[in-house]
């Protein structure tokens, strides 16, 4: 409470760094505060009840979600460096799981489920890595040369972005389920194919879909990016002699830099939360949790599976930040 | 020695340059004039290969271009354009710097050939390692001059390199251009479209318009006896008298010895100066000074009128 009334006094505060820090501890005492509260009220219920009953975490606990925000916003705000972005952060991080590993929180449903699958849970993260990073390659791989080939060929340009929008539009279960059939049909057909583990449900299906929704976000980005340096430098470039490899290595690479990786990063965080999905055609993920508990109506355990896909974006986010940090620097 | 023989380009079904012939000699400082769209520009980026001509044939130092490889030729020719075209990314220091890099030349001549730029263009040192962002406008282009010089090229083509600058830095770089060619000896082909800067800084100049060639000769030579209309027109219509005065110093009209004369001028100035000054001050003599302020004579607007006159 005292760290609600904080943050909202704080916004007359008039100077940007010490109004960014002050929310930041503001902040700090609601994260904690609710956590320590959360753990030890659950604590106190559990006392007294049989061991299959369960504290859930009511509604209230979740302004934790407006404190993580609310950090997140005034780093941003406050201009800070990177450096001392990342010591915030860690420092949260490190509390966190201090506080679990010292059993606070073991009496809340949230970390019985996920301590009854422990086993599975690291499995399914470093599957849903895997389709992640698998998805952004292979988008990368079709998207550059589609990048090079709309930027050359102005006519094809309309008729890329249209197919691709249209891709874009197709819901996510829709495109997962459409890609079973003739995946099947392929697999059956081309016995190594099979033998590679691809088939009409799992990975493959779900790293093809998953590519396929990167490629519009991926493409119009780039194209922007390199559009978009300036015509002066480039013809500069052009007439003082610079070849045209020379010209895109660099000139056109470093100034498109920033579009470059705010292309990447808006594929990053879509794939990490469409992946999600993608445990219906079996491809695993954390998306498992979330559709069984979904299934058994227990709610924490979609948590299980929610939660760290909403951490894994915010970390992609991050981490696009100062990449892109990095790259403004210099312009 | 740059030669352009029957040259035409069109753009689509427009016409930029038709049948454009010229010849601009070694150490010249050929400016080409005209109004916006006579194609001036399309002749200049003809000369270094960045437009090819549709027809037509161009040389330089007796060699045709289209022999050439073009990156290969524009290294070795200037070039400089209206907003400089610095590479935002880049300081100032590499800016200066890249065609020698893109030449391979080893860092201990990159570096001393930075230091001979800085001295001749009197670039302030502190600038070198800012960003062209953190350059005012006069400054970004001083460096982008340098640019063009780096390498030290033969020729240096100037795309209306000064008309996004305030009066003050213009006038400021074109003396510092004057200056550079004449110590150098290179060849300059500079496109403007303001009149003023072409008589101040050619040597030989040409009068384009609608992709022709209308007029060429020394910039006096123009002014005394313009071909026709367009020509008159363009170069000022009534104040064109005027601007011929701008391009004779006062020491040409200067009678030597003793004067009582309170107000004074430079020896180098134009008789337009002289004739303001005159003007300003209400008088019909003027002291001629020289750099130094040794009196070296008088000037009397009787002769800058009878010499309007012999003309």
């Amino acid at each position: 409470m005292t760290g609600l009334c904080g943050l909202a006094l704080l916004s007359f505060v008039r100077r940007p760094k010490l109004r960014s820090f002050a929310t930041i501890l503001a902040a700090a005492l609601i994260l904690w505060g609710s956590l320590a509260g959360a753990g030890h009220f659950a604590a106190l219920l559990m006392q007294e009840s049989p061991p299959t009953a369960r504290a859930s975490l009511g509604p209230a606990f979740w302004t934790l979600a407006v404190a993580i925000l609310a950090i997140a916003d005034a780093m941003q705000r406050g201009n800070f460096v990177i450096p001392a972005r990342v010591c915030i952060g860690a420092a949260f991080c490190a509390g966190f799981f201090l506080m679990a590993a010292a059993g606070d929180f073991d009496d809340l449903s949230l970390a019985k489920e996920f301590s009854n699958n422990r086993g599975i849970f690291v499995t399914e993260l470093l599957r849903h890595l895997g389709l992640v990073c698998a998805a952004t390659f292979f988008a990368l791989l079709i998207g550059v040369p589609l990048t090079m080939l709309v930027l050359r060929k102005t006519a094809v340009a309309g008729f890329v972005f249209a197919s691709l929008g249209i891709l874009q539009t197709i819901p996510s279960i829709a495109l997962f389920g459409v890609l079973i059939a003739p995946m099947s049909k392929l697999s059956e057909q081309l016995p190594f194919l099979r033998d590679l583990g691809i088939n009409g449900t799992g990975p493959a299906p779900a790293i093809i879909a998953l590519t396929l929704y990167s490629l519009l976000p991926l493409v119009r980005g780039f194209y922007t990016g390199l559009s978009e340096v300036a015509r002066e430098v480039k013809d500069a470039a052009t007439a003082i002699g610079f070849g045209a490899r020379q010209m895109f290595i660099e000139v056109e690479l470093p100034l498109a830099m920033p579009a470059l990786l705010s292309g990447l990063r808006v594929v990053t965080i879509q794939a990490i939360g469409l992946a999600s999905v993608a445990a219906l055609i079996g491809a695993g993920g954390l998306g498992t949790f979330i559709f069984q508990g979904i299934g058994q109506y227990a709610l924490d355990l979609v948590l299980v599976g929610a939660l760290p896909v909403i951490l894994l974006a915010l970390l992609a986010n991050f981490f696009f930040e100062m990449l892109l940090g990095l790259a403004r620097r210099k312009l | 020695m740059i030669e352009l023989r029957n040259v035409s380009k069109s753009f689509g079904a427009t016409p930029a340059v038709a049948d454009f012939s010229l010849k601009i000699e070694n150490g010249a400082f050929f400016v080409l004039a005209g109004p916006s769209g006579c194609g001036k520009s399309t002749v200049l980026r003809m000369i270094n290969a960045m437009i090819v001509p549709g027809k037509g044939q161009i040389e330089v130092d007796g060699q045709d271009i289209r022999a050439m490889e073009p990156e290969k030729l524009r290294r070795s020719i200037g070039y400089v354009i209206q907003s400089a075209g610095l590479f935002p990314h880049w300081t100032a220091a590499d800016n200066v710097l890249a065609v020698p890099r893109l030449l391979k030349w080893s860092p201990s001549r990159c570096a001393a050939r930075l230091d001979a730029l800085v001295a001749l263009l009197r670039i302030d040192p502190a600038l070198l390692d800012r960003y062209p962002r953190q350059l005012s406008g006069g400054q970004q282009q001083r460096i982008g001059v340098a640019r063009a010089l780096a390498a030290d090229p033969d020729i240096v083509l100037m795309d209306e390199p000064f008309a996004a600058l305030d009066p003050v830095s213009r006038a400021e770089l074109q003396d510092e251009l004057r200056g550079i060619h004449a110590r150098s000896g290179k060849t300059i082909v500079f496109v403007t479209h303001d009149m003023d800067e072409a008589l101040r800084l050619a040597t030989g100049m040409a009068v384009m318009n609608g992709g022709r060639l209308i007029q060429t000769g020394s910039p006096a030579s123009i002014l005394l006896a313009p071909v026709d209309d367009f020509v008159r027109d363009f170069l000022g219509g009534e104040s064109l008298q005027l601007r011929l005065l701008d391009l004779v110093p006062v020491e040409k009209l200067m009678k030597p010895g003793k004067t009582k004369a309170t107000e004074t001028i430079a020896a180098g100035a134009s008789l337009k100066n002289a004739l303001n000054l005159m003007l300003a001050r209400r008088r019909s003599f003027l002291g001629v000074e020289d750099a130094s302020g040794k009196r070296l004579g008088e000037i009397h607007l009787n002769d800058i009128v009878a010499r309007r006159d012999a003309n």
